[in-house]
């Protein structure tokens, strides 16, 4: 009897904790951006192993380009140049994307033909411009290094294989989140997190309608949108390659085309240039053209400071991120 | 045996068991797994609807539900496909279905966000764009008022009648409102709200046949019947798994029982073994008993014999003892006896040497008392007794030697005879000689020393006869050519002797002293001595119904030649 009393008293309190918790969150006021996780539960020998194929240049024909290349760490996940250069210096089709918090986007790429992290490596890997490669080219490789072979057998117990590597780069790259931005660290209730410049570039980014499109944890990622929804971007700009019908190239659909996934913006002032064809130099360049195109309007020039100002505030921090 | 075919049951026993254990559990677990994957998916189907409808009517600010709603929709999904493939379960034909449906949903949803950011954009400037406006050119307020408010109920509303009313509107009030040259920032914001109010009138009808369309996929009732599909499957298991644990049940029975007996069996084994073991066990101490009995036996018997054989060694030593004693004696009284041999044998061959040198002397006096008849008998007399004395001397001290002459056997007996004749004669007693014809004549031996034993047996007939006859009969016998086997017997009619008397005659010895009858004693000794050196034997025959007696005795002589 006493055992149950006991029970049950352990449970009121829980019950009264989670209430307490919940009463704390709807006072919170509610924001459609929400912070990163500090950390996520991930196979550390996955995660190493990960890291090394990413960082290995035998994935690239001639030994020359690995995913790092492009995807540099230590900079942002990007390369800063406005197309990246392949196997022979090709170059590429579209801007990097970063690889950070690549995990929250609803697809990889731009035009999002790859669902999850692991679809997404045989997209460079087999790309003549990029790497030019093949899964046997890049598994007869790797089974070359003893090391390799050993902790292949290790990890996944059986032979080095596309499957094991893949999910080995996946989970590298799942592991590349960028929590402790100052801006998370406002969500988190630290009101001394943002300058007031900041918190109004926020207010305006929300009240502009930037917020439509980037929202949720990764501040966008999480949709597509069409590039150019008040007037015609592409006509603008000119020169349009097969690349700029974004997913189109996958659905074959018309109301697809010119319709990108809607990019993250998390670390968005290390990861210049902009736009899928990096287009956009900078930050002020990248929202003028939001507003123009996307948002139907012009934004004064000192709006478009303090949503800069409120932009640099996402970049977060990664133990492998040297900014 | 029993135990061998106890073990093979036992385990025949066990295998079943654990076939009836495993079979007992298969097919469940899946189908469970199964239906949790459903279950999670019909979840999160619903809470998909729900968001879809509280992004649409602004409760939700981010889209990251529908998100993490499709990614894990997908991944549901490849569960399930995964599941049908490893299983090989039915329901392949609704498992594809509810993947068709969820790619049009996903569409649908996707394209849903994207109308939604923009006509929430659009409908968001709207007003912002409406204020401005107004605010600057006071006179425009109420045409742009009307527009925003028609705008706005639209928006919240299906009313196709409003959208006429908003067009007219939009295409009303570029021709109203005209701004300056100049004022491009105001006609630029006019032309961007009137962008957006078009952008409007698009999007809000098409958001809401997408939202409709999305609400339409509905991906619940193919879930549910795969619901059905598998829990009907898990169930058809679930009956399956119930025979088998009632068969599990009905040998795990048997196998306890026959657990149970075997413990039975070697408890009663054991108890057997334990009965046995005491018996033997007592037995072997009885054993024991017995033999340290018979060992103490053995002690006391070794001790007795012990001090037996000590005994026996003591009166062996005593014996010994006695024994050496008896011998130092019997050695004392040996070489006493053999110093008085010896001084008897040097008595002796003095006598003899002594009654030689008589002999000697008496020869020279004989010679010179020749012609002296009284003298010469007396000196024949003396001569007879020393020659007798000096065979007895030599009989002592064995130093005699028989002759060997041939002589005349017939001659001999005939003096011999005329002698006694004579002597007989004086006593009136008659004397007969019994001589066979065919008896040999010629023999070689001692014919003195046969004449002297025949003189001296005749001496005693004739001496103890008073009466009556002495008879000499002589009988021969040829055993070899060369030897003649001479038997005589005298036979007289005296006194006679009795047994007592013959056989102390018999048995004289030198020593015994016998003083009447000393002579006749020496005498008898003498005869027996002789005959016995002749190869015979002397006898005296007693007969009790014939008065007198007979001396008998043999004597072997070579027979001399014939001729």
């Amino acid at each position: 009897m006493k055992k149950h009393l006991g029970l049950l008293l352990i449970f009121s309190l829980w019950l009264i904790l989670c209430t307490a918790l919940w009463a704390q969150q709807q006072t919170r006021p509610q924001e459609p951006i929400t912070p990163l996780p500090q950390s996520i539960k991930l196979d550390k020998a996955k995660v190493d192993l990960g890291r090394m194929l990413f960082h290995d240049k035998r994935f690239s024909k001639d030994n020359t380009v690995s995913c790092a290349s492009c995807h540099i760490i230590s900079k942002g996940g990007v390369d800063n140049r406005a197309k990246s250069l392949g196997v022979k210096n090709r170059i590429g089709e579209v801007n990097a994307p970063t690889v950070y918090n690549a995990d929250y986007n609803i697809a990889q790429f731009w035009d999002g033909r790859a669902n999850a992290l692991e679809d997404q490596v045989d997209g460079p890997t087999h790309k003549p411009i990029e790497m030019d490669s093949s899964w046997p080219e890049i598994v007869g490789k790797l089974k070359k290094d003893p090391k390799y072979v050993r902790l292949f057998k290790e990890i996944y117990n059986e032979p080095i294989n596309p499957t094991n590597i893949k999910n080995a780069i996946a989970t590298y790259e799942r592991s590349l989140i960028t929590p402790n931005s100052r801006f998370d660290r406002y969500l988190l209730g630290d009101k001394n997190a943002l300058t007031p410049d900041e918190l109004k570039g926020y207010q305006l980014f929300k009240s502009y309608g930037c917020i439509a499109c980037h929202q949720g944890i990764n501040i966008g990622g999480n949709m597509f949108q069409t590039f150019g929804v008040f007037g015609n971007y592409f006509e603008d700009r000119g020169n349009v390659t097969q690349a700029d019908y974004g997913r189109y190239n996958v659905t074959g659909r018309k109301q697809d085309r010119f319709v990108f996934k809607v990019p993250s913006l998390r670390n968005v002032a290390i990861t210049a240039p902009y736009f899928h064809d990096g287009s956009a130099k900078t930050l002020t360049d990248a929202v003028n053209i939001m507003a123009k195109y996307q948002l139907g309007r012009t934004l004064p020039k000192k709006d478009v400071e303090l949503i800069v100002k409120f932009l640099q505030t996402l970049t977060g921090k990664h133990k492998e991120l040297k900014p | 045996m029993k135990w061998r075919y106890a073990i093979i049951m036992l385990a025949i026993a066990l295998i079943i068991v654990l076939y009836f254990f495993a079979n007992s559990f298969v097919g469940q677990d899946r189908y469970a797994a199964a239906e949790q994957i459903l279950r999670l998916y019909k979840s999160d189907a619903l809470a998909l609807n729900q968001n879809i409808l509280r992004t649409r009517f602004g409760f939700l600010l981010h889209y990251d539900p529908l998100r993490s709603g499709l990614r894990n929709m997908s991944i549901l999904q490849d569960k399930l496909s995964q599941f049908v493939k490893d299983y090989k379960a039915p329901g392949i034909g609704l498992k594809d279905t509810l993947g068709e449906k969820l790619n049009i949903k996903k569409r649908l949803v996707v394209a849903f966000m994207r109308n939604n950011s923009i006509l929430r954009n659009s409908v968001i400037y709207l007003p912002v764009a409406v204020s401005i406006l107004t605010t600057e050119n006071v006179a425009h307020s109420n045409l742009l008022n009307t527009l925003l408010l028609n705008v706005l109920l639209y928006t919240n509303s299906a009313n196709e009648a409003l959208a006429v009313k908003i067009n007219n509107l939009v295409e009303q009030i570029p021709k109203a409102i005209t701004y300056a040259d100049t004022d491009t920032k105001d006609k630029l914001l006019l032309t961007n709200m009137l962008k957006h109010t078009k952008t409007i009138l698009t999007y809000h009808p098409r958001l809401n046949t997408l939202t409709r369309q999305v609400l339409q996929v509905n991906l619940t009732d193919v879930i549910d019947s795969l619901s059905s599909l598998y829990s009907s499957e898990r169930d058809k298991y679930i009956a399956r798994a119930n025979i088998y644990r009632i068969l599990l049940f009905i040998f795990s029975l048997l196998l306890i029982s026959i657990i149970i007996y075997m413990i039975i069996c070697l408890r009663k084994s054991l108890r057997i073994e334990t009965e046995t073991n005491t018996k033997l066990n007592s037995e072997i101490d009885a054993r024991k008993k017995a033999e340290e009995e018979v060992k103490h036996q053995n002690v006391t018997l070794e001790t007795e014999v012990k001090n037996r054989t000590q005994t026996i060694i003591d009166t062996n030593e005593k014996l010994v003892n006695e024994i050496t004693k008896h011998k130092k004696t019997s050695d004392f009284l040996r070489k006493a006896q053999e110093e008085s041999k010896k001084n008897q044998h040097a008595k002796n061959v003095f006598i003899a040497n002594l009654i030689h040198k008589i002999t000697t002397s008496i020869n020279t006096i004989i010679k010179n008392c020749k012609n002296n008849t009284i003298a010469d008998d007396a000196v024949v007399n003396i001569n007879k007794i020393l020659d007798t004395v000096t065979d007895y001397a030599n009989l002592e001290a064995d130093t005699l030697n028989l002759e060997k002459t041939s002589f005349d056997f017939h001659e001999l007996m005939t003096s011999c005879a005329n002698k006694y004749q004579k002597l007989a004669q004086a006593k009136q007693l008659t004397f007969k000689l019994h001589l066979p014809e065919d008896c040999p004549q010629k023999l070689i031996g001692d014919h003195k020393r046969l004449n002297k034993v025949l003189e001296n047996l005749l001496d005693n007939a004739v001496k103890y006869t008073e009466k009556g006859q002495i008879e000499v009969t002589v009988t021969y016998k040829i055993a070899d050519p060369d030897q003649v086997i001479l038997r005589f017997e005298i036979k007289d009619t005296g006194i006679g002797l009795n047994e007592e008397k013959r056989v102390h005659l018999l048995n004289l010895d030198d020593n015994d002293g016998d003083e009447n009858n000393e002579d006749v004693n020496l005498n008898i000794i003498y005869c027996r001595e002789i005959i016995k050196l002749m190869g015979g034997n002397l006898d005296i025959v007693i007969k009790d119904d014939v008065p007198g007696t007979i001396f008998c005795f043999s004597v072997g002589m070579q027979q001399g030649s014939k001729t």
